[in-house]
This record gives C-alpha cells, sequence and structure tokens, in this order.
C-alpha cells in the first residue's frame, strides 16, 4: 500500500471521477499483486505506475471511447508555440492563478499531455520513469513536456484587458445605402 | 519573440535532466540570450504554480480499506493447500481404516480354524499334512493382520 495515494493520484486525473478512479486502481493492484514475482527493475513506484496507467487506458478505451487518447508528437506543434517574451504578463498571471485556474488548466489538457504534467510536477518521477510508465522514448517525453508546458501557459493567461480590447464604436442608424457605382461620394 | 533555444532543451534545463556538458551549454547562453533566460524564468514559475496549485489526490479510506483487505487475503493456491478437495481421503485415516479390520478379520480367522481343525480331525476328514499346512495359513494370516 506504500504507493497507493501515487496510484489514485494518476487514475483520479487520467479518469476525472473518484469512482472510476478506485476502480481503476483495485484492478491495477490485483494485477500488480499477481505479476509482482516477475518484477526485477528498481523502481517499484514506477512499475506500479506504468500498471495503472495501462489500467486507466484499458478502462477509458472500453468506457470512454470518443476519448482520444493517443496523439502525434510532430516537432512542428512544438515549433510553433510561442516562447513566453519579457513584455507578457504571463509571469504575473501564473503567480496569481488561483488553485481552480490551474486544476482546470490541467484537467483540460488532452490525456496524453496531462499524464506528462502529473507524473513529472505532481509525482516528481524522473524522465527515465515517465518515458518507463508511458512507454515512449526519452525525446518524446522531453517534446511532450514542452508542449505540455506550452499548453498551461496559454491556458493561464490572463484574458485581454478591455483597455486592450479594440474599441468598437455603435453602428449610426441611419447609413446611406450603396445603391451602385461603388465610387466614394 | 522567437524562441533561441529548443524549448526541450529549457524544460530538460529546469528539470535538472541535463548532462553535465549541456547544462553549461544552457547556462552559457542564459548569459547572453535575454529571451531565453525570460523563458526559463516563465518555466520555473509556471512549474512552481503547478506544484503548489494542483490538486494532489490522496487515496479515500475506503479504497485503502478495500486495498488493505485484498492484500490481507490468502492467495488462491495457498487457499487450496489448506483446505483440500473432500474428495481426497487423508492417507493417515486411510491407514488407520485398514488397521481397524483387518486384526478383527484376522482374529476371526484365527478362531475359526483353531475351533474347526481339531473337530475336523477327529471326525477324520483332515489328514495331519492338511491339518498342519491350515494352523500355518492360519498363523500367517493372523501376523499380516497383527
Amino acid at each position: 500500500m506504500t504507493h497507493l495515494d501515487a496510484s489514485y493520484n494518476l487514475a483520479r486525473w487520467l479518469t476525472h471521477n473518484d469512482h472510476d478512479a478506485q476502480d481503476v486502481v483495485q484492478e491495477a493492484l490485483v494485477r500488480a499483486m499477481r505479476y509482482v514475482g516477475g518484477f526485477r527493475g528498481d523502481s517499484a513506484r514506477a512499475w506500479l505506475l506504468q500498471i495503472v496507467r495501462h489500467t486507466c487506458y484499458m478502462w477509458l478505451k472500453k468506457n470512454r471511447p470518443s476519448e482520444r487518447l493517443f496523439l502525434d508528437d510532430a516537432d512542428e506543434a512544438l515549433q510553433d508555440m510561442a516562447a513566453p517574451s519579457a513584455d507578457e504578463p504571463h509571469a504575473v498571471a501564473m503567480r496569481n492563478a488561483d488553485r481552480a485556474q490551474i486544476n482546470r488548466a490541467i484537467a483540460e489538457l488532452p490525456i496524453a499531455f496531462r499524464e506528462m504534467l502529473v507524473l513529472r510536477e505532481l509525482e516528481d518521477l524522473s524522465y527515465s520513469d515517465i518515458a518507463r510508465i508511458a512507454d515512449i522514448p526519452l525525446g518524446t517525453v522531453m517534446s511532450r513536456l514542452a508542449r505540455t508546458r506550452g499548453l498551461m501557459r496559454q491556458a493561464l493567461a490572463p484574458a485581454p484587458s478591455s483597455a486592450a480590447r479594440p474599441v468598437l464604436r455603435p453602428v449610426p442608424s441611419s447609413i446611406p445605402r450603396v445603391t451602385g457605382g461603388g465610387g466614394m461620394p | 519573440m522567437k524562441p533561441t533555444l529548443d524549448p526541450r532543451q529549457l524544460n530538460a534545463f529546469i528539470d535538472g535532466e541535463l548532462d553535465f556538458k549541456s547544462r553549461l551549454d544552457i547556462e552559457e547562453n542564459l548569459r547572453t540570450d535575454a529571451v531565453a533566460q525570460v523563458g526559463v524564468d516563465a518555466l520555473r514559475q509556471l512549474r512552481t504554480a503547478v506544484r503548489d496549485g494542483a490538486d494532489c489526490h490522496l487515496a479515500p479510506e475506503a479504497l485503502r480499506q478495500r486495498m488493505s483487505g485484498l492484500a490481507a487475503a490468502p492467495r488462491p493456491s495457498v487457499a487450496v493447500a489448506s483446505s483440500p478437495p473432500m474428495t481426497v481421503r487423508p492417507a493417515a485415516t486411510a491407514l488407520q481404516r485398514w488397521l481397524g479390520w483387518r486384526p478383527l478379520l484376522g482374529s476371526f480367522g484365527m478362531v475359526s480354524v483353531l475351533a474347526a481343525g481339531p473337530a475336523l480331525g477327529r471326525c477324520g476328514l483332515v489328514r495331519p499334512a492338511y491339518r498342519q499346512a491350515l494352523v500355518v495359513s492360519a498363523a500367517g494370516l493372523f501376523a499380516v493382520s497383527g
């Protein structure tokens, strides 16, 4: 039961639901107990989270087939992502972001990015452990983490203030209709 | 502004996942590249905000109890070994039953031979050699059953 909290936290973030997360964790731990004799690694936590993640994906595939579980890791999307600049208020916004904003931003991430953030920031796992858990190469972990943080930065960016918005003037009711000719008077 | 360093490298840099040489290269670049420095600062602030602000869900007590019950339950193989099927008779019980009826039967046979032998001899129906063989056979039966 040492890694039960980590297992539940991952399942909870992936399923968005307490009851479903409990079912997934129970199924995953039953599997882990069955195969614990075959464990030959050095990180039991990563091994267990790998089983929890796999069980989560199987559960989602069966119960929520509409959810997009996999995505392409094209580098173009990473390059298109704007880098933070000195004059943007992102830094201030991130300092002021409350818990609800941050949780909502994480919850709205695609699942492949969400799991990266949970494993790295909340479970404090190394890149190699994340690669093992998600069954992806180390370079893909780096790409996904960079994209994840870029998406989080965009999600936590402040809404454009009223001063920055273009001013829309009321349209006068009596507009001279252009009847033809197209020329300005 | 366009990124001047690979975002993957910057993320790995703030996560402490770069090797020594790559880390030195990044630090050298950050001294002269203000844009990259801003990017690193923003990433660090985002990381701090997420770590401090995101919910870290703890396992509910109900799940804890369910998992403790599962962990404490005996494994199926152990359960089979500790409670054998009812159709298999334990070896000790079978031996006791075998030893229980055999001495009784042997004793009955011996008494019958001893009682019938002299009577048959008196009647002249059994020759002395046969009588002797009958006694030896009964004695052997008694020895086996005892």
